[in-house]
């Protein structure tokens, strides 16, 4: 690599990583399900163990993760606060994707300026700016592409060792890991539908992933897949709320967030490579890109992460159209247009990647410093072993400020009555009845209602419809209500 | 030591270790179900060979045999079946590659469904062992060759599927030996005694089912299911079947998959045949593996070891779960109690996979067996299990004459409304031991 070429895409990792810190801190707080990974690092601290049996969430409950990530996090809490650690280190991980994506461009088109457009793209794919979000993709996805380079480069034995150590580490961060090998699948096909040689390297790696991932998420989630059998592979998300994994983007919206000049560039390549070139490197990233659309049309993968994926690909296809771009403009009588084209592609690609990345990181779904607050006095002015009530979203909320029990949050995996906890978490936000209202509250031991602006603008209601001042005292009013439940229904007495 | 070297010295005692390993796993099940204090025997089809009428061993010798028995030894029927079949198919395959003979019985023996099937009283245990006899017998060279048809025709009077195996297999050997008269005699008593079972005994596509079937639970045993394959061994056969497909001489062997992955998506019961046949692509895709020079050794060594694990993990998982298993010592205890205190002819109902227990420990009649695939009594037990009125539940009880209803742990997940409505006046808790409790409608 050229000093220059270096100096060059230093600039974009720092361009990256200043905008997303920027963004981060401007924003307060993490995104709702950002607690529930806070908890899980705080608990490592603590204890040296992951949360495994939560007390709080469900009223109490068994989780069973993968852990890697926690304990990576855990690591940085040692030196840093906690929460700016989770604001940090998620992205400079995040901007370290840049470097990663210059490497495997790099590695397909031998071109340092080509390579330089693909990291500056996938540093501000707008679909990776939830820059205050605390989650494990994260570390999973830097892994997975330093993952894919290893494997473009598995000729060199040292990133034998390096895919192998990836591979490992990312089977004990995330199941998603499961792109990875269906990509592979589709990758041997691929090559086998063209005739194409298939690497013996390539091909005792893929054997080795296969059943080294098997075996290690079968240890880890045995007791899931007894319970809940193949079903378990869908989460457990009830069914009213499966949408929002999977919604119905429209399909502008959708080359919006993976940005319009890599999608375009993206199709033109994926056209070339299968048809005409037929190189077998995009092949590779081809059959990523048809692994997660699968595992999303199956309803295996949410769809955000399917795009987000989808989009760090084509952040890497961008790099073959600019080669084939600069070589069409060159035969042309066009020729002299390549003095003002960096220019013209800079701008473009500023316009319609910065705007909607920055827009995105502003419209990050985080609850506001009064709403937090509101869960911090929880914590000081209730008993502990109180049970409390909010939106879904709210449930870490209430473990990680509150400490307090919650009646539901997002982590469903083996929650037996999910859709029954579902309906009468609804119910509670839609009932006019106190009767009804004190049976669901008594069935779940809860003590304290909370309504957050949040909740009052998703559910459309000022307040509670069941509310009487016999049985409901409010506790708290400020811009989010707290009430204290004072009623509970006697069951009657049958001879 | 270079990895040749280890499975050289492990094939030069295969007998000795192939004994071992299914005495471990073989006797796992009964001395845990002992130590628990449950019946030794587990599964419904164990129980239904206990309470069958003598007039359906036409369709199942085994009946017939377990009358012989006495009931404190019939756990060591299914291993007795297990050892003859493991020394018959080493008998019959030690014309094979060592390493092929050593792993496809060694994935066999430790195979959830290998293991289920000979862990309880199963009609498919005794078949396999009669048709391995028979096969035996058929090897030798002298005129032994013709007591083949001792075994050969008990055999035959199996379910049909079993019955078509059996036959299909007798037609490739005998067009493999090039016997071609024997091939057209046997396919045409094949048919004819396939039509004459059907149409006189009305024998069974296949036996039970004896539960409440889920495919993949029942398929793959590693999503919780009582019998099944490995998923790993599934892989593996999957990686077989690649490596195996343009292979002539085992063509014959692609004539069998489809018939037993359609009879298994039918009735889950016959997965004990595709695990038959799986394993056998599984040692396929496991050799070559082995025998395949890989770039970096260290890796090879560790894929091979991760493969063992795997399907280790699969049967300690599987073992794991059999204490687990009905019937426990809570409901055996509770339906003594039945046969003890109920002395007049009553309808139990329950899940229907626990009826084959009410048959036996209560000596009454459970309202619903899943072998009989009675439509209207399956009908009226679903609506039981999810009935949530009273109007809804009761007019079925007294329609079908129930006394009893036999809540066990399953039942008591499955059917949350029907417990809740069990506060009504007209039951009464007649017995109750642990999380087993029997109601009584009055």
């Amino acid at each position: 690599m050229e000093k220059k070429t270096g100096y060059l895409l230093f600039t974009i990792l720092l361009l990256t990583l200043v905008a997303r810190l920027v963004l981060a801190f401007i924003i307060p707080n993490f995104t709702y399900d950002s607690y529930y990974n806070l908890r899980q690092v705080e608990h490592i601290t603590k204890e040296g163990i992951p949360l495994y049996q939560d007390e709080l969430s469900y009223g109490g409950r068994t989780l069973r993760i993968l852990s890697f990530f926690y304990y990576f996090m855990a690591f940085f809490d040692l030196f840093l606060p906690l929460e700016l650690a989770a604001k940090i280190i998620p992205n400079l991980l995040i901007a370290s994707l840049t470097l990663i994506i210059f490497l495997i461009s790099k590695k397909i088109t031998n071109d340092d300026t080509a390579s330089l457009y693909s990291a500056l793209i996938a540093g501000f794919l707008p679909l990776l700016f939830s820059t205050n979000a605390f989650m494990i993709e994260t570390l999973f996805l830097p892994l997975l592409f330093l993952n894919i380079y290893a494997f473009l480069n598995i000729n060199d034995k040292k990133y034998v060792y390096i895919y192998i150590i990836t591979f490992l580490l990312l089977c004990l961060t995330s199941s998603a890991t499961i792109i990875l090998l269906m990509g592979f699948g589709i990758y041997l096909l691929l090559l086998k539908v063209e005739g194409k040689k298939i690497c013996r390297d390539e091909l005792e790696l893929i054997i080795f992933s296969l059943f080294f991932f098997l075996w290690s998420q079968s240890l880890f989630f045995k007791n899931l897949l007894l319970q809940e059998g193949i079903s378990f592979i869908w989460q457990n998300v009830p069914s009213n709320i499966i949408m929002q994994y999977f919604p119905k983007m429209t399909l502008v919206q959708a080359i919006i967030a993976v940005s319009v000049i890599p999608f375009l560039a993206g199709i033109y390549v994926v056209y070339r490579s299968l048809f005409q070139l037929k190189n077998q490197k995009i092949f590779l990233l081809i059959s990523f890109v048809i692994s997660t659309t699968l595992l999303t049309w199956s309803r295996l993968m949410e769809f955000k992460h399917s795009l987000t994926f989808f989009g760090i690909v084509l952040a890497i296809l961008f790099a073959l159209f600019y080669q084939d771009s600069l070589k069409f403009i060159k035969k042309t009588k066009l020729a002299w247009l390549l003095n003002f084209f960096h220019i013209g592609l800079i701008a473009i690609l500023a316009v319609t990647l910065l705007i909607p990345a920055v827009n995105t990181g502003l419209q990050q779904n985080v609850p506001v410093d009064k709403e937090v607050d509101a869960f911090r006095w929880l914590r000081q002015n209730t008993p502990e072993n109180s049970g409390v009530f909010a939106l879904l979203e709210e449930g870490h909320l209430i473990t990680y400020y509150s400490q307090r029990r919650n009646v539901m949050d997002n982590q469903f995996a083996l929650i037996e009555d999910v859709e029954k906890r579902f309906s009468d978490l609804n119910s509670l936000f839609r009932t006019n009845f106190q009767t009804q209202a004190l049976s669901v509250l008594d069935k779940y031991n809860i003590q304290y209602l909370v309504l957050t602006p949040q909740a009052q603008r998703k559910q459309q209601m000022e307040q509670f419809n069941f509310l009487s001042e016999d049985c409901f005292e409010q506790i708290y009013s400020q811009e989010t209500k707290i009430y204290k439940v004072k009623c509970n229904l006697l069951e009657t007495e049958t001879e | 030591m270079k990895l040749e070297n280890y499975f050289n010295k492990i094939l030069e005692h295969k007998k000795l270790l192939l004994i071992a390993v299914a005495l471990a796993v073989l006797l796992t099940p009964p001395i845990i179900n002992y130590l628990n204090n449950k019946p030794m025997l587990i599964g419904g089809e164990s129980y239904y060979h206990l309470t069958a009428e003598p007039r359906e061993a036409i369709n199942n010798p085994l009946i017939f045999l377990v009358k012989y028995v006495p009931d404190n030894l019939l756990f060591i029927l299914p291993i007795i079946f297990a050892f003859g079949t493991i020394l018959c198919l080493l008998s019959l395959i030690k014309s094979a590659k060592p390493e092929f003979t050593f792993f496809y019985l060694l994935i066999l023996i430790i195979s959830p469904a290998f293991i289920y099937t000979f862990t309880t009283i199963s009609a498919y245990s005794f078949f396999l062992l009669l048709f391995l006899l028979g096969l035996v017998v058929l090897n030798r060279n002298s005129s032994w060759k013709y007591f083949c048809v001792l075994f050969f025709v008990p055999a035959a009077f199996f379910d049909l599927l079993s019955t078509f195996l059996m036959l299909i297999s007798l037609a490739i050997i005998f067009y493999l030996r090039k016997k071609d008269k024997m091939v057209w005699l046997t396919g045409a008593i094949g048919l004819f005694f396939l039509t004459a079972k059907q149409l006189l005994l009305k024998t069974p596509l296949v036996y039970g089912p004896f539960h409440a079937q889920q495919f993949f639970p029942d398929f793959i045993a590693d999503f919780g299911g009582l019998n099944g394959i490995s998923f790993f061994v599934v892989i593996l056969a999957l990686i077989g079947i690649l490596v195996t497909w343009k292979q002539e001489g085992l063509y014959w062997s692609y004539l069998f998959l489809p018939v037993v992955i359609i009879a298994t998506i039918y009735n889950t019961q016959a997965v004990f045949f595709l695990t038959l046949l799986t394993t056998f692509f599984a040692t396929a895709g496991l050799i070559k593996l082995l025998e395949r020079q890989w770039t970096l050794s260290s890796l090879k060594k560790f894929t091979i070891l991760l493969i063992f694990l795997s399907l280790l993990f699969s049967t300690i998982s599987f073992i794991n779960r059999l204490p687990l298993s009905s019937p426990t010592s809570a409901e055996q205890k509770s339906l003594v109690w039945i046969y003890n205190n109920v002395d007049y002819e009553t309808v139990i109902f329950t899940l229907p996979e626990d009826s084959y227990y009410i048959s036996y420990f209560t000596k009454k009649e459970p309202f619903y067996k899943p072998h009989t695939h009675d439509e209207h009594k399956e009908e009226a037990t679903t609506k039981i299990l999810t009935a949530a009125y009273i109007s809804e539940l009761f007019p079925l009880l007294e329609e079908n004459e129930i006394k009893f209803i036999f809540i066990t742990p399953k039942m008591r997940a499955e059917a949350e409304s029907l417990l809740f409505l069990l506060k009504n006046e007209r039951f009464k808790l007649a017995y109750s031991t642990k999380e087993v409790e029997i109601w009584m409608f009055k």
